[in-house]
């Protein structure tokens, strides 16, 4: 069973009336300053390709995903962050460090109690898209990203060297989607369920 | 909060290679780390006589004052295509390279 995604760009000089529109005409959440690579709002659940009316408004960079595995600290979860990261694995890449990787990334909440809620998915669709995986985590807090995530040993000092030009082993490609929004209620609950 | 991160750098090079590493190290990258917020501490060679028939392997040490720091390294090395040039550079010249990160006083993790 897959789910549906979308990063949602405006477009540039978008009408604010039309923005608006498109606001209150979906579940948008909108992304916090310090999101990086992934426009201006996640639409979680989106059920069409493209939502249709809005293509003068934004741009709908839609993946498609199948769960690898995920766990929920918390089904009840109420806030406040959801991130997520998309990322493209290089084709070269042989498989056995990507499975490597994958382990990696589903490890980090055993090191980070901060991580409430989170899900790994492989990218399945469309044809075309430019993403391999998506990481998405939820967090009661914004410091439980910024602090206990960003900052933890196991990230900068293991996880990191799949994505570090620096490091023999990367095989992350350097442009990301990394974008967090505040939310009052858990996505992950209802794709893990 | 973790304090001082050492960044440990073992380049295994290939016999004869090794002023040719040292030069390229000193040339092509020193200048840019330092820019980066690294600074070299150390540098070693071992075996401690530069072999002929069979790899020696250059250590350098380096350190990044904390966290943030480091992430401001990365960064600045993420977004300059010139690092990334450079390694594969040196790469070329050597059998192995590693990498590693490590902390004198890591902070005991809660877990689960």
């Amino acid at each position: 069973m897959s789910r549906k995604l979308a990063l949602v760009t405006l477009v540039e000089g978008a009408d604010p009336d039309r923005v608006f529109e498109l606001e209150t005409a979906v579940a948008l959440g909108k992304h916090l300053p310090g999101t990086v690579g992934g426009g201006h709002y996640t639409w979680d659940g989106i059920d069409d390709p493209v939502p249709s009316g809005f293509e003068d408004v934004a741009h709908f960079d839609l993946v498609e995903l199948e769960l690898i595995d995920g766990s929920l600290g918390d089904s009840g979860f109420t806030g406040e962050i959801k991130r997520t990261l998309l990322l493209q694995v290089q084709t070269d890449a042989h498989s056995d460090s990507v499975a490597a990787f994958e382990q990696d990334l589903m490890a980090m909440p055993d090191h980070i109690p901060a991580i409430v809620n989170w899900a790994l998915s492989r990218v399945v669709g469309p044809a075309g898209a430019r993403w391999t995986h998506c990481w998405e985590q939820e967090y009661y807090t914004l410091d439980g990203l910024k602090v206990d995530y960003m900052m933890s040993p196991h990230h900068w000092g293991l996880i990191d060297g799949w994505f570090d030009p620096e490091m023999p082993q990367q095989i992350v490609d350097l442009e990301l989607a990394h974008v967090y929004h505040a939310t009052d209620r858990s996505v992950l609950a209802a794709a893990l369920g | 909060m973790v304090g001082k991160i050492h960044i440990l750098d073992e380049l295994t090079v290939e016999p004869g290679n090794l002023a040719a590493v040292r030069q390229l190290m000193s040339e092509g990258y020193v200048e840019g780390a330092v820019e980066r917020g690294m600074t070299l501490e150390q540098t070693w060679l071992t075996p401690p006589v530069e072999l002929y028939d069979q790899p020696n392997t250059l250590v350098y040490l380096w350190s990044v004052p904390d966290a943030a720091t480091w992430w401001a390294m990365r960064g600045a090395a993420g977004r300059d295509p010139s690092v990334g040039e450079f390694w594969a550079e040196m790469d070329a010249l050597c059998v192995e390279r590693q990498r590693r990160f490590l902390l004198d006083d890591p902070p005991i993790e809660e877990g689960r």
